[in-house]
């Protein structure tokens, strides 16, 4: 029952969020006002998640929850969320909330919040590449990051078969060199000036790579004679100090290629590459290529991704070889800001 | 000794509630009464004060000795005479874990005030506090700005005593990405070095020679540069340190700044993220607090832009 007039004191509700992130809100009151009902009429995309000192409530259709006891009387809150993945690129969604004392409505308050989602396009991309010798120019690619938000992407190449991700080049390169120095039967000769790094990283880093190359995980674009005989080096218990140490030894350089792959890691604004910048390697002539970018937002919702074909065109007299396309990735960013429409 | 046997309460499994009402009874000939209750969100650490009557006399002679388990999960701080300020002397009994005190020795004033330490688990936090934050910001004009939020989710566990609770340090942390900046500050001359001196030891490791060519541009991009990738990498590190980014960040009442710290994924040498902590106080009368972290994006950017100047020595 109303011992006297309703006084708010605070309202809120967080003003923007990503599809299935929580959004809290909240009413609070003086305490001399005893509300005898309180009701909750949401949109049908938003889902309760949680109500706040609540200490019974009905719900009807799941966009109206009738408050009938709150277990202090001075508040309550909910917290609700949309649970997925919208087309549109920005949502505007109302929740309104009315109090009654015994004789009827005291007061209502509409409350405004937004979800947002990323949206990856495609600006200019070329249908076809042509390969006439050993180094084929990049491609280019220009692609829009428009919506709200960060995303991360993580590029797969298909060459007429599935999706294949690329490995991360760190670890690629690692292999490839420990691979080299073996063959070579060489050791890193000249070292230039000592580069101090972290000493539990470097372990850390070191037992991931053994771990992996353990697990059979190569870099897919390793020559398959090569790798047997790294196998077999690496299988041989006697050889289990020289890994490590190899590794280690190879540290230096990867330090430089990681403050490399940092700065290629992060081409613009809100984007995210998590493999750094994408290559790819042709190996037949007849191969109809296909990228696909796949992107998440950071509440990591996955998103439908972007496809591209482009068709490969040989003109090389040796069509078996190997070739590597690199690929450059021209970004735009265009970043809605919150709405303030309340 | 006293820490360890602290944990006990929780390990019994008694709820916060069993052990304010075991409490209770310790001290039910003196008509206790919860003058404050505080929980630190942060540390996790609890403190209660209780207000006792112990009047001279037969009452006295009757129930002069207190005695606490420990396993009650709380120990005995301090006793004040209320009419003296008087601090007053307790024991703990190591044989039996418990903390004494006898009221026949203390003077002879009526109002004694007991301030016991306590430990609350996690568990019982997330179920008293909710706490949420932006996961992405907003960003306007240089500005990024992430809304939070912390409430009291149910207090009827504490309802007895909830006239009293302060719930301090509700910290809230908001992860800001920073990673992003620094490769549009690096210049390119510096990313061509790095370039030159990976081609190089690339060079090396394959066993190539003929590689005087690139020796020499190596040593000519190091003289221009004057930066060498452990000096970049420590750049790096000082420009993501609390320190430094305190200077941007900005935090509306009435949470005040806490703890900032360089977030950093398992495989990466360079910390992605910062992690800030923002903290407010909650009670009967604030049982809910909104607030906004905003990071000075632009003005962060432009001083490790002129940092990255300064140290290839423009």
């Amino acid at each position: 029952m109303a011992l006297s007039a309703l006084n708010i004191l605070s309202h809120y509700v967080a003003p923007w969020a990503l599809p299935g992130e929580e959004i809290p809100m909240h009413l609070l009151w003086e305490p001399t006002f005893e509300p005898s009902r309180i009701q909750i009429d949401l949109p049908p995309d938003l889902t309760l998640k949680e109500l706040l000192n609540v200490d019974s409530f009905t719900t009807c259709d799941s966009t109206r929850v009738t408050i009938d006891k709150l277990k202090t009387s001075n508040f309550f809150g909910l917290v609700v969320s949309h649970d997925t993945v919208p087309q549109e690129q920005h949502l505007r969604r109302e929740i309104v909330v009315q109090l009654f004392s015994g004789q009827g409505e005291v007061s209502s308050h509409t409350f405004v919040t937004n979800v947002y989602r990323p949206l990856l396009s495609v600006m200019d991309c070329p249908s076809s590449v042509a390969i006439s010798g050993d180094r084929v120019g990049p491609l280019r690619i220009s692609l829009k990051l428009s919506g709200f938000g960060n995303i991360q992407v993580r590029t797969e190449i298909s060459v007429g078969g599935e999706f294949v991700e690329l490995s991360e080049p760190l670890y690629e390169e690692m292999v490839r060199r420990m691979i080299t120095t073996l063959n070579l039967g060489k050791t890193a000769a000249e070292t230039g000036s000592p580069i101090r790094i972290d000493p539990s990283y470097l372990e850390r880093k070191a037992k991931e790579s053994v771990e992996k190359m353990e697990r059979g995980i190569f870099p897919l674009d390793i020559d398959e004679e090569d790798l047997k005989e790294f196998r077999a080096w690496l299988a041989d218990p006697r050889n289990r100090e020289s890994v490590m140490s190899l590794i280690v030894r190879h540290m230096e350089s990867l330090l430089v290629d990681s403050l490399l792959f940092y700065l290629e890691r992060y081409p613009g604004d809100n984007i995210e590459l998590a493999q750094g910048t994408p290559r790819m390697f042709i190996e037949k002539a007849t191969q109809a290529v296909k990228l696909r970018f796949r992107y998440r937002d950071m509440m990591l919702n996955e998103y439908p991704p972007v496809e591209l074909g482009i068709d490969v065109d040989d003109r090389r007299p040796d069509k078996g070889r190997r070739v590597e396309i690199p690929i450059n990735l021209n970004w735009t960013t265009e970043i809605l800001s919150v709405s303030n429409q309340r | 000794m006293a820490e360890s046997s602290l944990l006990s309460g929780a390990q019994l499994g008694l709820s916060i509630v069993q052990q304010l009402d075991k409490l209770a009874e310790c001290f039910r000939p003196y008509e206790p009464e919860v003058r404050r209750f505080r929980i630190d969100y942060l540390d996790k650490g609890s403190e209660i004060k209780y207000l006792i009557r112990i009047p001279s006399g037969l009452s006295r002679k009757l129930h002069r000795k207190v005695s606490i388990p420990s396993t009650i999960g709380f120990k005995i701080d301090e006793i004040i005479d209320l009419d003296t300020t008087q601090l007053l002397s307790f024991s703990y009994n190591s044989s039996d874990k418990t903390w004494n005190f006898d009221a026949d020795q203390f003077p002879n004033s009526e109002r004694f005030l007991i301030t016991l330490k306590g430990r609350v688990s996690e568990d019982f936090l997330a179920r008293l506090v909710s706490v949420r934050v932006a996961t992405d910001a907003s960003r306007q004009d240089g500005i990024e700005k992430f809304w939070v939020h912390s409430a009291l989710r149910d207090v009827s566990i504490l309802q007895r005593v909830w006239n009293e609770l302060d719930l301090d340090r509700v910290n809230c942390d908001v992860r800001i990405g920073v990673e992003r900046l620094f490769t549009s500050v690096i210049p390119n001359e510096v990313r061509n070095a790095l370039q030159t001196q990976k081609q190089l030891l690339d060079a090396i490791a394959h066993g190539a020679r003929n590689i005087e060519g690139l020796k020499s541009r190596y040593r000519v991009q190091q003289r221009r540069t004057k930066v060498s990738p452990a000096e970049l990498f420590e750049l790096v590190m000082k420009l993501v340190s609390g320190d430094f980014v305190i200077d941007y960040i900005r935090v509306s009442s009435p949470y005040v700044l806490g703890l900032i710290e360089p977030v950093k994924a398992l495989t990466a040498i360079v910390p992605e993220k910062l992690k800030v902590g923002v903290q407010t106080d909650l009670n009967f009368q604030v049982p809910v607090a909104k607030g906004d972290v905003v990071f000075e994006r632009s003005n962060y950017s432009q001083s490790i832009s002129a940092a990255f100047k300064n140290l290839l020595g423009k």
